[in-house]
């Protein structure tokens, strides 16, 4: 589904901070991988080249067996990535109407999303006049409608308040399950990745390096008291102490 | 505080210097200043005759003429090279060399190739806005966000989606600068080449010929009336502005 192979990139011009280095990953399809570092260690700027968004020094890409998948990525700064001048609705609709979707097809994917992520986000409004939660909600969701075969998140829930982030991260680990969709999240709050993702790499950085691999213990949906148990401590245990 | 206030302390100093004499004579040479009344009778006096209507319409359709098709070519140029960095450094010294030249200079070639009717002053106007609206157009389209245009082009936009949806919307104030002075800067030309030859009509035509025969409240009433053109053009286009741009003032 996706492979790096000995990718590097440095920020700026030549000579610069080199954020990766020689770093090969694998993704396989459906897979849920979560990357959890400190601020700066490059957690981003491995998620904007995979994007495409930055451009590597060197090494390989590969997305997919065949050419075409479809990528979607919710940027850190997702309240740019919407398109203002646009109702939510509109915005939601995107990926739909630049594919050229119809009328019928926008209404079924809507309600697609509608029916897992119940969220009551008023559709008529403005981006600017939503708080950025639901701002970052809708720029998730929009990420959905799309239906990609990969999906980058980077700190998905980072406006999100506590209640609603429980029952989103439950639902986005299903939605990705049912179907077979592959994500890779990054994030520095370990328990969103312990809920959503299928194995957690701890990094440090830059250059990113892998420090450990660790499986997220539980089935999906996970819940609050899984979270809590003693095999769910002992995995963060070990990501905690390797970094 | 309105802003008409403004304007009547404008018109109170006006009325006052026309007022000011000394030992019995005026402070100003009354051929040199018409006061605000004697301006206002010339202004109706020129609307009676039916000149008014008639230098007026001429006037704006030349500006008109002139900005749409400098709309027409500046705006996909602008936007072309605003994407394309290569394309703004390698035009961007010829697009400065361009914007240097002072537009009626290039009326008499204009006149050369167009003839000496309006289409020659439509010709300066293209030639003077369109290097405005191409600037400000590809400075607005490459400030435009890339993180936008990334994120959105990988949800599906195709190249046509990115300038519909995306570049031209957010783009959308600095055009509307440019425009708002390339309206400014073609009322400058039109008036000018007016002045000059040719035209029956128009408010440079009735300007000159108010000069030549020293009849000053008329002169008065022409710079009145630009006035009032150009500020009135410059209300409807920050309403357009505004009315475009209301998702940021919605809630």
């Amino acid at each position: 589904m996706l492979r790096l192979v000995d990718v590097t990139y440095s920020v700026g011009k030549a000579g610069g901070l080199r954020v990766l280095d020689h770093l090969s990953l694998e993704l396989r399809q459906g897979e849920i991988l979560g990357v959890f570092g400190p601020n700066g260690c490059g957690k981003s700027s491995l998620l904007n080249v995979i994007s495409g968004y930055a451009r590597a020094d060197s090494g390989g890409i590969e997305l997919g067996v065949d050419a075409e998948i479809r990528m979607s990525y919710l940027a850190q700064d997702y309240a740019e990535t919407l398109l203002p001048w646009f109702r939510a609705r509109t915005n939601l609709l995107l990926p739909v109407r630049f594919r050229g979707g119809s009328r019928q097809e926008a209404e079924a994917a809507l309600a697609e999303v509608v029916s897992v992520f119940d969220d009551p986000i008023d559709l008529r409004k403005f981006p600017y006049s939503l708080s950025g939660g639901q701002q970052q909600i809708l720029a998730l969701l929009r990420c959905l409608i799309q239906q990609p075969q990969l999906i980058l998140l980077d700190e998905p829930f980072s406006a999100i308040n506590l209640h609603r982030m429980f029952t989103l991260r439950q639902r986005l680990a299903l939605w990705s399950k049912q179907r077979k969709i592959a994500m890779m999240i990054v994030s520095h709050n370990l328990d969103d990745l312990m809920v959503v993702c299928d194995h957690v790499l701890a990094v440090a950085g830059p250059p990113l390096t892998v420090l450990a691999d660790v499986e997220a213990p539980f089935s999906h949906p996970r819940s609050r008291e899984d979270l809590c148990s003693a095999e769910m401590i002992e995995a963060k245990t070990i990501i905690y102490s390797s970094t | 505080m309105t802003p008409g206030v403004g304007f009547l302390v404008v018109l109170a100093i006006w009325q006052t210097i026309g007022l000011i004499t000394f030992g019995g004579k005026p402070l100003v040479n009354p051929l040199f200043l018409a006061t605000p009344g004697e301006t206002a009778m010339a202004v109706k006096a020129w609307a009676a005759s039916g000149d008014l209507l008639w230098d007026a319409t001429d006037s704006l359709r030349r500006v008109g003429y002139g900005l749409a098709l400098a709309i027409a070519i500046g705006l996909p140029v602008g936007v072309v090279l605003g994407l394309n960095e290569g394309a703004r450094r390698s035009t961007r010294g010829v697009m400065d060399f361009l914007r240097s030249i002072p537009p009626i200079v290039v009326y008499p070639v204009s006149q050369l190739i167009l003839g000496p009717f309006d289409a020659s002053r439509v010709g300066v106007v293209v030639f003077g806005a369109t290097t405005v609206i191409v600037l400000t157009t590809s400075e607005g389209v490459r400030n435009c966000s890339k993180v936008r245009q990334q994120c959105n082009r990988l949800l599906g936009a195709t190249w046509r989606h990115v300038v519909t949806s995306i570049v031209l919307l957010e783009s959308l104030p600095a055009i509307v600068v440019g425009i708002r002075t390339a309206v400014s800067l073609s009322v400058i030309i039109v008036v000018v080449t007016e002045m000059l030859v040719g035209a029956k009509y128009g408010l440079g035509v009735r300007a000159a010929a108010a000069q030549s025969t020293s009849a000053t409240p008329t002169l008065y009433a022409v710079i009145l009336v630009v006035g009032i053109i150009g500020l009135g053009l410059n209300v409807l286009l920050v309403r357009l502005e505004r009315w475009i741009g209301r998702w940021k003032f919605a809630c």
